[in-house]
């Protein structure tokens, strides 16, 4: 870890905010932090303490302000000055910053040539700031959740009503044209397109079409509740039609949660009368419906993957091969007796939903705080028996930043699984790409390490599967960030839905047809 | 103003409104973002009053 | 107000202030100035007898802010620091030609008794209560705030992710206990470890040691605590020299028992109204600057609560 600073006094207007300094210079791959102090007494003691000396730390005054950059090597720390330098000096970062409008309509006047709002205020406000966008003519994206579902329907009729898109709200992920919108992976172009109403479900199953060699066209986000009866499916049908009309795409996949009656029957219906064909992913749905034609129905974003990559003439690989047996009879063979359970922490709520649908058929009842069977709900705080839960859930989000960028509460559950001697397995996700950690495997690997040797100490043996969700086009480095997993006896899996297998796989021992234990 | 047609196979401009990350990384992939520096209306919104009083806090 | 300016470079606008806080009346009346800093929120600007500050109307009237127009606050463009800031007739004059005039502006003197009766201790603690949890939510936490599940309250709450947090810890509660049992001594002691700690250009340990002042001053104004000002005002006179110019006006200010309207209004509203005006005056609040705002709550919280203590022991 290297550790420099930056000073400054009575910096001029273009500094921006405080906060865009810090969050701009954390941005940079490679560097840990960023922090915006003014060079008093106390302050200067503490950055000491942490590692910050030099002469300019010992040299700046209290009037000084001081940027304080940790940054893991050479090259990321010079990123970070340079960036810091941009931000703080009066003639660079001008142009951004100055033209930063204070409202949407300031917005529109200076820019009225615009396609796309794309809107991220709290939930309260967002329907208004929607409104002002798709009445100007505007797409929207509505990263923004907790929007009433009445706001979400009259929102997407108005904007329907002008043939415009409204792509949320509680909308995480799209792909548009190959720009990732909010968070999202660096896929290749190619025949697919998706419509999903799941950001990480859109994340997996894009970034598994990319690993098959393939590639998407569009990957519409349509927000967590437009399937709801209240919205009736206007995004998923405005989606589906503009893919029937895009001449890239050739294949189609949907992947919701199930839908409400109403909509489910008036989704299929759409569906069928579709010409291209349709991969069909409503996670935790009962049963397959009836005369699909050459519609397919799957039961996980695995299969969703595999499907569409073999309807459009690619190959595809999805069951456990012999290789990845051997590693989980190895792991199993390393258990003691007391470690009977899967315990699966996951930052995505939908790959923690399918984790649910594979492991439920091999294990009996998986426990969770957002459960796939509402009779195994348990608060989030304390595992029971084999459980999956939701870190991203309200609970643990609450002043935090999501659990893709903020391990905190991920690592100190990880400690306490370990302690639990029934927890054998440890089933996670990784996700990369933008929005995400900038290096998820490096927070996560001491706290692998120490938990494994917390185990070994009481003569367990923590056995963890994870998958990552990313592409070798994402800033984060796949590869490296595989390998620093795998370094620390990490089983890595090719998908979640593999993760989850492996997992029951592990810890049964290799007996998981449905038997009682 | 209409627009025609959508935002499918057109060049994508944006209007940012809220975090400022998002607006940082659709620049970085190229496209060109009207940022709005998004505060809320003082006084307390009676809207944020309901929901914080629905969170129970 | 004329057109857009700033923005395409053309000449300044010429905005009309609403609104003076009666410190900052003074201070202009009399002195030459020039300006100290120039930020993205704020034009503060030195006179001889201390900072006033140009803010937009959301961040709220105070002791020492001109407030005008957020637009025309964002077109006054570059503002050299040093560079002169004359008194007119026109108003307050910038080296480029921004000009704030004070001909409409109303003095905003800040009252010491609350409007509406005091409400019991268990009622407060209610409101404190709700207080905290409202700004947890909406508060930005990387300041002082993550202090709010550390002190009282939380049951295995999460470890402190901040250096400065974890350096301020011990000497909140150091301070707090202090000033329980009224020992000026450790409490100055206490806040001479707080001064200056913390991120931000208004440290966060100073924003929230604003806080808990102004709600002990006020607070044994209206009958909460009695002859807190003598007390607070001394831990005020120990702040001298260890942090920024512009965060000292703060602390010194507070020491006296003013402070940003969101902030005062939220210590009255705790000690005498409802629950959802105390929910409103925290949302006010904790958008003050950037962490400000949030580390200003905090020291609400922990302040009417020594306040209600000294009460009960009284």
């Amino acid at each position: 870890m290297i550790r420099r600073v930056v000073t400054r006094r009575g910096v001029y207007r273009d500094s921006i905010t405080l906060l865009r300094v810090s969050q701009d210079v954390q941005k940079v791959a490679g560097v840990r932090q960023a922090a915006v102090v003014m060079a008093t007494p106390l302050n200067k003691r503490v950055l000491a303490d942490i590692g910050f000396t030099g002469p300019e730390v010992k040299g700046a005054t209290t009037d000084d302000m001081i940027v304080a950059i940790e940054a893991e090597g050479e090259a990321s720390l010079k990123e970070g000055l340079s960036e810091t330098e941009k931000l703080l000096s009066s003639s660079g970062a001008g142009p951004a910053a100055q033209r930063a409008s204070s409202s949407m309509t300031d917005a529109l006047e200076e820019s009225p040539d615009s396609n796309l709002a794309v809107i991220s205020v709290p939930g309260a406000y967002a329907k208004h700031e929607a409104m002002v966008a798709i009445g100007a003519g505007l797409n929207a994206f509505v990263f923004s959740s907790n929007v009433p579902r009445d706001d979400e329907r009259e929102l997407k009729e108005m904007a329907s009503k002008r043939d415009l898109l409204v792509m949320g709200p509680d909308c995480g992920t799209a792909i548009i044209n190959h720009v990732v919108l909010g968070f999202g992976n660096a896929i290749r172009p190619g025949p697919i397109g998706i419509v999903s109403a799941s950001g990480t479900g859109l994340q997996e199953v894009s970034t598994l079409i990319h690993k098959n060699g393939l590639g998407i066209s569009q990957a519409i986000g349509t927000g967590g509740g437009d399937l709801s009866d209240v919205v009736g499916g206007i995004t998923t049908r405005q989606a589906l039609r503009l893919l029937q009309e895009d001449r890239d795409t050739k294949a189609i996949v949907v992947i919701s949660k199930p839908p409400g009656e109403k909509t489910m029957k008036s989704l299929l219906s759409t569906i069928r009368k579709s010409k291209k064909p349709v991969v069909i992913n409503l996670l935790g749905a009962e049963d397959a419906p009836s005369r699909l034609g050459k519609h397919r129905w799957v039961r996980t974003l695995g299969e969703a993957a595999e499907t569409a990559c073999k309807i459009v003439g690619g190959s595809a690989k999805h069951a456990i091969d012999s290789d990845m047996s051997k590693v989980a009879f190895a792991e199993a063979s390393k258990l003691s007796e007391s470690q009977k359970y899967v315990r699966g922490l996951y930052a995505g709520g939908t790959l923690c939903y399918e984790a649910q649908v594979v492991l439920g058929p091999k294990l009996g009842p998986i426990y969770s705080n957002a459960p796939l069977d509402k009779r195994y709900t348990i608060a989030g705080t304390k595992s029971r028996g084999n459980t999956c839960i939701d870190m991203g859930a309200e609970e643990f989000v609450v002043g935090r930043a999501h659990p893709m960028m903020d391990f905190t509460l991920r690592k100190l559950r990880i400690r306490e699984e370990t302690k639990d001697p029934t927890t054998a397995v440890l089933l996670l996700d990784v996700e990369l790409g933008l929005g995400s950690n900038p290096d998820p495997a490096g927070e996560l690997a001491p706290a692998i390490a120490e938990a494994k040797s917390l185990a070994a100490r009481e003569k367990r043996h923590l056995c963890v599967v994870a998958s990552v969700v990313g592409t070798e086009g994402d800033f984060q480095d796949y590869s490296k960030q595989s390998k620093r997993l795998a370094d620390e006896g990490v089983v890595l899996a090719s998908s979640n839905a593999e993760a989850a297998e492996l997992s029951a796989l592990i810890a049964t021992r290799g007996n998981t047809v449905g038997r009682k234990r | 103003m209409p627009k025609t047609g959508g935002l499918i196979g057109k060049e994508i401009r944006a209007i940012n409104v809220g975090i400022p990350s998002f607006a940082d990384d659709l620049e970085s992939q190229g496209v060109k973002v009207e940022r709005v520096d998004w505060k809320p209306p003082a006084g307390g919104d009676e809207r944020m009053l309901k929901i914080l009083e629905k969170l129970g806090s | 107000m004329r057109r857009a300016a700033g923005v395409t470079g053309a000449e300044p606008l010429s905005p009309s202030a609403f609104s003076i806080g009666r410190q900052a009346y003074e201070r202009i009346a009399k002195t030459p100035a020039w300006v100290h800093s120039c930020y993205r929120g704020a034009i503060n600007v030195q006179t001889e007898m201390g900072l006033v500050c140009v803010v937009p109307r959301e961040a709220g009237r105070g002791p020492l802010n001109i407030n005008i127009d957020a637009r025309a606050l964002a077109g006054a463009g570059n503002i050299p620091s040093g560079s002169p800031v004359t008194m007119g007739a026109r108003g307050l004059a910038f080296q480029n030609g921004f000009c704030v005039s004070l001909s409409n502006a109303e003095v905003y003197e800040q009252m010491g008794r609350f409007e509406g009766a005091l409400l019991r201790p268990g009622a407060i603690e209610r409101n404190i209560s709700v207080a905290r949890r409202t700004a947890l939510l909406m508060g930005r936490l990387d300041g002082v705030g993550e202090l709010l599940e550390a002190i009282g309250g939380g049951r295995g709450a999460a470890p402190l992710r901040s250096p400065f947090s974890l350096a301020a810890l011990p000497n909140v509660k150091r301070l707090l206990r202090a000033i329980r049992a009224r020992d000026l001594v450790e409490a100055k002691k206490a806040a001479k470890e707080l001064v200056g700690l913390g991120i931000g250009l208004t440290p966060s340990a100073d924003d929230m040691l604003s806080g808990i002042m102004v709600s002990l001053v006020l607070g044994s104004l209206n009958g909460i605590g009695s002859d807190m000002d003598g007390f607070v005002s001394s831990i005020g006179g120990a702040c001298r020299g260890r942090t920024s110019a512009l965060s000292q006006e703060f602390l010194f200010q507070a020491a006296s028992g003013r402070a940003n309207e969101h902030v005062t209004r939220l210590v009255e509203k705790i000690c005498t109204g409802g629950t959802s005006e105390v929910r409103a005056a925290v949302l006010d609040a904790v958008k003050i600057g950037e962490t400000s705002g949030t580390d200003m709550v905090v020291g609400v919280i922990l302040g009417v609560k020594a306040a209600l203590e000294l009460e009960a022991a009284a």
